[in-house]
């Protein structure tokens, strides 16, 4: 687990967990739907996320877009995982980088956690927690490039983290 | 209320870099990193109608082009967040120093600077190739990257899409321009853009072609008749 601070919020924190080998994304995945799950939290693909930063970078974009009171989606928390595919359809966004029945690791990220919501979040997801730095090796490579369109020259010039988060801060623009 | 302002926020206001006819630049720390902010402004001598129009058009070309490059496989600087409510590029500060100082601080060897040069040929190329026309490309919009000394471009606020020989010969007779006028005292280093250029383009002889006409005739195109 891990917690950031944004230069922008200066009140607000984001706490990030990652578990691996989970066995109820299913069940999450229903209760999230029903919007009735708590605390709520953005519940990420893991494997889409090489590294911390997109996360970040995502959820810096979403607390803006709270502070102005222009949320795209329902919740600052589905915010983050919108912004996260850096596109500009919410449907899709939510499925590729939301979990579904398919996913095995998932990262959890909530803002402003207190320990009894962490608490709880543990408790409810059924896998094993892990450190943050795994994040590269449980990268899915294929679906990662399937679904931000790299091409070979800009991964040969640049870090992924770096194309990720263009992609994810350039979505206004597109 | 007041509408919420990130730039506010990061305290932006007292960093302030650079201020252009165009826009404003900033330093900040945005995601724990060093972070360029580009802001374009409202123009009051502009009817509001128009201004909105061309500012919101050069905001979204000018990420889009930035963009676009970094596909092209170019060294440019990595976009971490687009307001387009207040016009404002965050993106990765590149740590160096840019082409022209590098060139006037005589950092640079003679064997160096052809190197330099030879590699902005390449790049320029590879943007062309790419159907990306740069703009504004002169010494000060090229950054030579601190530690792996690899060039990267600046500076897309005047970029296009064009794969004419034409806007390619404009191009790169704008850097013929720029490299005259600060660099005659480094030598002939534009021959070794050229040659960088011909080398890694596969448009070589028809864009040299037009190359030459418009060095011939200047920037703009003669509309008589």
């Amino acid at each position: 687990m891990a917690c950031f601070n944004f230069e922008t919020h200066a009140g607000s924190t984001l706490h990030i967990l990652l578990f691996q080998d989970v066995s109820n994304c299913g069940d999450i995945h229903d209760a999230l739907l029903s919007g009735e799950l708590q605390p709520e939290a953005a519940y990420v693909n893991a494997g889409l996320t090489p590294s911390i930063h997109s996360i970040l970078a995502a959820a810096n974009i979403a607390l803006i877009s709270k502070s102005r009171g222009k949320l795209t989606t329902k919740t600052v928390h589905s915010e983050l995982v919108f912004n996260l595919a850096g596109s500009t359809h919410i449907t899709e966004s939510l499925r590729r980088f939301g979990i579904s029945q398919a996913v095995n690791n998932v990262l959890v990220a909530r803002f402003d956690a207190s320990e009894s919501e962490l608490e709880s979040i543990r408790n409810f997801v059924q896998g094993k927690e892990v450190d943050l730095t795994i994040l590269k090796d449980i990268t899915d490579m294929k679906l990662i490039k399937k679904y931000y369109k790299f091409t070979d020259q800009e991964l040969a010039i640049g870090t992924m983290e770096d194309a990720i988060v263009s992609r994810i801060g350039i979505r206004d623009c597109m | 209320m007041t509408e919420y302002d990130p730039l506010e926020a990061l305290g932006a206001y007292d960093k302030l870099v650079a201020q252009g006819a165009e826009g404003r630049v900033f330093e900040v720390l945005y995601l724990k990193k060093p972070t360029i902010v580009k802001q374009r402004f409202k123009k009051k001598y502009r009817h509001p109608e128009l201004d909105a129009k061309l500012t919101k058009q050069r905001f979204t070309s000018e990420a889009r082009s930035l963009l676009k490059a970094r596909k092209l496989g170019i060294h440019v600087p990595a976009i971490y967040f687009t307001d387009a409510q207040n016009f404002c590029i965050y993106m990765e500060k590149i740590q160096g120093q840019s082409v022209k100082a590098a060139l006037f601080n005589g950092d640079l060897t003679p064997e160096k600077a052809t190197t330099v040069a030879t590699q902005i040929g390449k790049t320029v190329a590879k943007l062309h190739d790419g159907g990306l026309i740069h703009g504004d490309l002169t010494t000060s919009n090229m950054m030579l990257k601190e530690g792996s000394g690899e060039l990267a471009l600046i500076d897309f606020g005047l970029s296009f899409n064009s794969i004419l020989t034409e806007d390619k010969g404009v191009d790169l007779y704008v850097l013929e321009r720029a490299f005259l006028s600060a660099h005659s005292a480094s030598g002939n280093l534009f021959e070794s853009v050229l040659d960088g250029y011909r080398k890694n383009s596969k448009n070589w002889s028809s864009v040299y072609n037009r190359f030459a006409t418009v060095r011939a005739r200047g920037r703009k195109r003669t509309m008589v008749g």
